[in-house]
């Protein structure tokens, strides 16, 4: 089955310069997403793994900036195209949705409202031709009874409904590519499957490329084909979804793994120290402190990312065949 | 401050990052050497407290610096003009304007702190009461705040001076009457807030009786706005008691006040305009010190990096 | 037979509902709607359920933070529903809470030592003493003695949950409830609190009820299950038997919604369980789980289903349990 790459993100830095030094939140970030696929962007806080999602469609502010790196789009570079095409671009080709739907929706607006505007924006049609697609929309995210969801306003829904509802306005204009940030973090564990399910399915109806970030290793396993796994701003390793849990092969990924809860009630060993702070990051590997396989030559250079089977790279000095 | 899964990112959709950031920030000199290395940094709110100390210095030394006895009549050397022995002139009864100065800085800040301390001893426990017993006793006090609160302050001040005659005294009582209302809704207020947090639970939950409750976690967490507040209104009071003091209901003569010798270079603008420029010069200088220092320390005391309550 | 350290029988917790924006209706919120269970020494019970079904409402019951509007908290054999004063401050020494959010659950104003003695100094406890035993207390969960002059902002979220887990045993209690203990935590450091919890019951013989909505967290600590819904429990069970043995079809739900961390595991069908989270001011008539159920028969829409024994330990109240299981 062939790949069709549909965004390429090519060593992505995002830095904020601050008071107290620089923060190097995104460095020298790079994957591909292809149409009709996943990719997982793992990551515990404050890893940068939203900061790179922000920086794809250029939402950074000062004091951040973008420092380098490409985003390659439909043979456009986004970080280089001016702004009123970069406006197309977004909410059309590339979505974005995030965490917390509460405030990311309007309160004082219907939600009818805030769909219908939503596609009347960005396309040429009426009111009402826009207020019937959205009712569709709802209804393809197994929402019951759209008509009168239409009227309601966003604080009447549960956090579920509303986090549908943000999907619908993200999908409402077919985009190639979804980036959902922790979008079901926030919400119950049957609700989660629920969107998951529904995610899925349109999905592959859309043909759409999704960036899912999280933390939850759960819903990655769950959803995503490729998975990414980002520390202190950058990508350690990078592989198939079947690779990276089967064969982990950097210390932080097989810690993570080794370290979350299952319903089988395995031990858990615990991945030591504390997640670093972004600030004023040293020169070596940012795992370091915490690495069981830490040796001399870690405290050199940082490792770059480094292919170890097809399509399977990881970012360390100590790389060896995963012996299970 | 970190993009945790606990805070959303984004505003209506497509709103920017701020600054993300691992565990940086907070140093390890804790709550108060934070927020004053903050203060530090802020140039406008140095330059304040630089004022207010040099003021408060003046008011302090006046017997030292002021070249004359302020209230002293010399009636041969009325509305003189800047001189060896009047460094600034006389005003209408030859009086030296310089000495009256420096004191009138005594006689306002001492008014106006005194004020201040009423306020805040009268709003505390009420606003704590309010806030934390809810009820019959929050609505009876928030009540008395309600009626206080429809009456313009300064208008009411006026009402209460004038019923209860001139002088310093009076005013003082008759601002504090009316301007702890304010103080009270906003204590009440962080109150409400703060008394839900789940440090007071688990105060609760280890046996700690509610009085320690009060006085080791809500009031110290309530402290902050309150300090930012009396800052800011200090210069909002002075200039208060000098437009009753204007308005012949604060200081009495011949006691030095800016807002009195306001007035009284009134008639004489024309003729020694420096009897008003200067005095006014001097409420407006202090008043904005205290601006100043009021929004530095705002910003020091709560920024969102420090207490995120 | 051995007196349970914690029980409480048919415990109730409503709210005064307010009434709704558009409906101007007062609807009673039903938090807690009749709730038995026991702790025995030495156990974790771990309370499993969603948002809304009243497990943290349960367990701020359980240390009388809350009021029960009705049912009986019985500790130690002795019946505590409704004490207070100096009794209810005695009674304080023996059970502790922790909560979920590590920053808000410590008075950023004060130093850590401060916080941690405050519990001691509420019973007493000389000076030097409690100096002693905050810096004992603070190595006990694997941070420094002089880590006590500091201030809660200066510490990570999971150093934090150390610290309010250090203030919880200072006053060495038999019981300590956790809520939510590590949701609010990096997924790196929840195993370290995980298993820093576990160690501590193994060295002071705690009693843990441990709340969570994370099924494979309260299964890990857990020796029993229980799970929540609507203010009701439905199933109780034992851990180890949690993923072979469930039979209440929410259970059941809920174990097959938990994303495994295992790609071939992935959802291959429709999930279980319909619909959203229902409405603790409306609770459905009959059984509370019946709407969103698959199984769900005329008698689960009229009657409401009891907890019952079906075998060792294990309850549940669902009116086809026999049956359930597939």
């Amino acid at each position: 089955m062939s790949l069709v790459p549909v965004l390429k993100v090519n060593n992505l830095s995002t830095h904020f310069h601050t008071r107290h030094g620089v923060i190097k939140a995104v460095d020298r970030v790079s994957f591909v997403v292809a149409a009709g696929k996943t990719l997982g962007l793992v990551g515990e806080s404050g890893c940068g793994k939203s900061v790179t999602a922000l920086s794809i469609l250029r939402l950074i502010e000062p004091p951040g900036k973008i420092l380098s790196g490409e985003v390659w789009l439909n043979g456009y570079d986004l970080l280089k195209i001016p702004s009123r095409q970069l406006r197309q671009v977004r909410g059309r080709e590339i979505a974005l949705v995030f965490q917390d739907p509460l405030t990311s929706l309007n309160p004082v607006l219907t939600i009818g409202t805030q769909l219908a505007e939503t596609i009347v924006s960005h396309e040429e049609v009426s009111r009402a031709e826009a207020r019937r697609r959205a009712v569709e929309l709802l209804l393809r995210l197994g929402l019951p009874d759209p008509e009168r969801l239409m009227r309601l306003y966003p604080f009447q829904l549960s956090g579920g409904m509303r986090q549908r509802v943000m999907m619908a306005m993200a999908l409402s204009m077919r985009p190639k590519v979804l980036i959902a940030d922790e979008p079901t973090t926030a919400l119950d564990v049957t609700v989660q499957a629920q969107i998951l399910a529904e995610l899925k399915r349109l999905q592959e109806e859309l043909g759409m490329a999704i960036i899912l970030i999280t933390h939850d290793l759960g819903v990655v396993a769950a959803m995503a084909d490729e998975v990414a796994v980002m520390y202190a701003g950058s990508i350690v390793e990078r592989g198939p979804v079947a690779q990276i849990f089967d064969r982990p092969a950097h210390p932080y990924t097989r810690a993570l793994l080794r370290s979350v809860p299952r319903l089988g009630r395995e031990e858990l060993v615990p991945v030591e120290g504390q997640p670093p702070s972004l600030l004023n990051l040293p020169a070596h590997c940012a795992f370091l402190p915490r690495c069981p396989q830490a040796g001399a030559a870690c405290w050199g250079e940082k490792p770059e990312l480094r292919e170890i089977g097809p399509g399977h790279a990881a970012a360390c000095h100590h790389l060896f065949p995963w012996a299970s | 401050m970190s993009i945790s899964k606990n805070s959303g990112v984004g505003v209506a959709g497509y709103r920017a990052a701020g600054k993300p950031a691992g565990r940086a920030g907070a140093g390890p000199r804790g709550l108060p050497g934070e927020a004053l290395a903050r203060l530090w940094q802020d140039k406008l709110a140095l330059l304040g407290l630089v004022i207010i100390l040099a003021v408060v210095a003046v008011a302090v030394f006046a017997p030292y610096i002021a070249p004359n006895d302020p209230v002293k009549v010399d009636l041969a050397q009325r509305l003189a003009p800047p001189g060896a022995q009047y460094p600034l002139g006389t005003d209408h009864l030859g009086r030296c304007l310089l000495s009256r100065l420096i004191y009138g800085a005594r006689v306002s800040l001492t008014t106006a702190a005194l004020a201040l301390s009423a306020i805040i001893l009268i709003s505390i426990p009420l606003g704590t009461l309010a806030g934390y017993c809810g009820g019959w006793v929050d609505n009876a006090i928030m009540r008395v705040v309600d009626v206080l609160l429809a009456f313009p302050g300064l208008i009411l001040a006026l009402v209460i001076a004038g019923t209860l005659g001139p002088g310093l005294l009076n005013v003082m009582l008759a601002l504090s009457l009316v301007w702890w209302v304010g103080y009270a809704r906003v204590i009440r207020g962080m109150v409400l807030s703060v008394k839900e947090k789940e440090f007071v639970l688990a105060a609760r939950a280890c046996g700690t009786r509610e009085m320690g409750i009060i006085t080791r976690h809500i009031l110290p967490n309530v402290l902050s706005p309150v300090i930012v507040l009396a800052t800011l209104d200090m210069g909002k009071l002075i200039l208060a008691i000098s437009g009753l003091s204007f308005l012949g209901l604060g200081a009495q003569p011949p006691t030095p006040e800016w807002g009195a010798m306001l007035n009284d270079g009134r008639p004489y603008l024309q003729v020694a305009p420096q009897l008003m420029v200067y005095p006014g010069l001097c409420i407006m200088t202090v008043v904005l010190a205290f601006n100043l220092l009021g929004d530095g320390l705002r910003d020091a005391l709560d920024p969102r990096g420090i207490t995120r309550l | 037979m051995q007196v349970s350290l914690l029980e409480v029988r048919d415990l109730v917790k409503h709210y005064p509902g307010k009434g709704g924006i558009l409906t101007g209706r007062r609807e009673k919120v039903r938090a807690v709607d009749g709730v038995s269970l026991s702790i025995a020494r030495g156990e974790t019970m771990g309370l499993v359920g969603e948002s809304g079904c009243g497990k943290s409402t349960l367990g701020r019951l359980v240390v009388r933070l809350e009021e029960p509007t009705a049912g009986k908290i019985f500790f130690a054999g002795e019946e505590i529903t409704v004490w207070t004063g100096r009794k209810l401050r005695e009674l304080r020494r023996h059970f502790q809470i922790i909560f979920q959010d590590s920053s808000s659950s410590l008075n950023p104003r004060r130093t850590v030592g401060a916080i941690i003695e405050e519990p001691l100094a509420n019973y007493g406890v000389g000076k030097e003493e409690r100096r002693e035993r905050v810096r004992e207390l603070l190595t006990l969960v694997g941070l420094e003695p002089g880590d006590a002059s500091k201030y809660p902002h200066e510490f990570s979220g999971g150093q934090r949950q150390r610290i309010n887990i250090a203030r919880a045993l200072a006053l060495q209690p038999e019981l300590v409830v956790c809520d939510e203990p590590v949701s609010s935590l990096d997924v790196s450091i929840r195993a370290q609190i995980l298993n820093l919890l576990r160690e501590l019951k193994r060295r002071l013989n705690l009693s843990y009820l441990f709340i969570s909505h994370d099924l494979a967290a309260v299964n890990y600590l857990a020796d029993r299950v229980a799970v929540m819904y609507l203010g009701k429990i439905v199933e109780i069970l034992p851990a180890e038997g949690l993923v072979s043995q469930a039979r209440h079809p929410y259970t059941r739900a809920l174990l097959q919604a938990v994303p495994e961390p295992d790609p071939r595991q992935r959802y291959s069908q429709k999930p279980v369980v319909r619909g959203e989270p229902p409405d603790p001011a409306n609770p459905p008539p009959g059984c509370c789980f019946h709407p969103r159920c698959s199984e769900a028969r005329d008698v689960c829409r009229q009657e409401e289903p009891v907890l019952k024994e079906v075998g060792d330990g294990h309850l549940v109240a669902c009116h086809f349990s026999e049956t359930c299981l597939k």
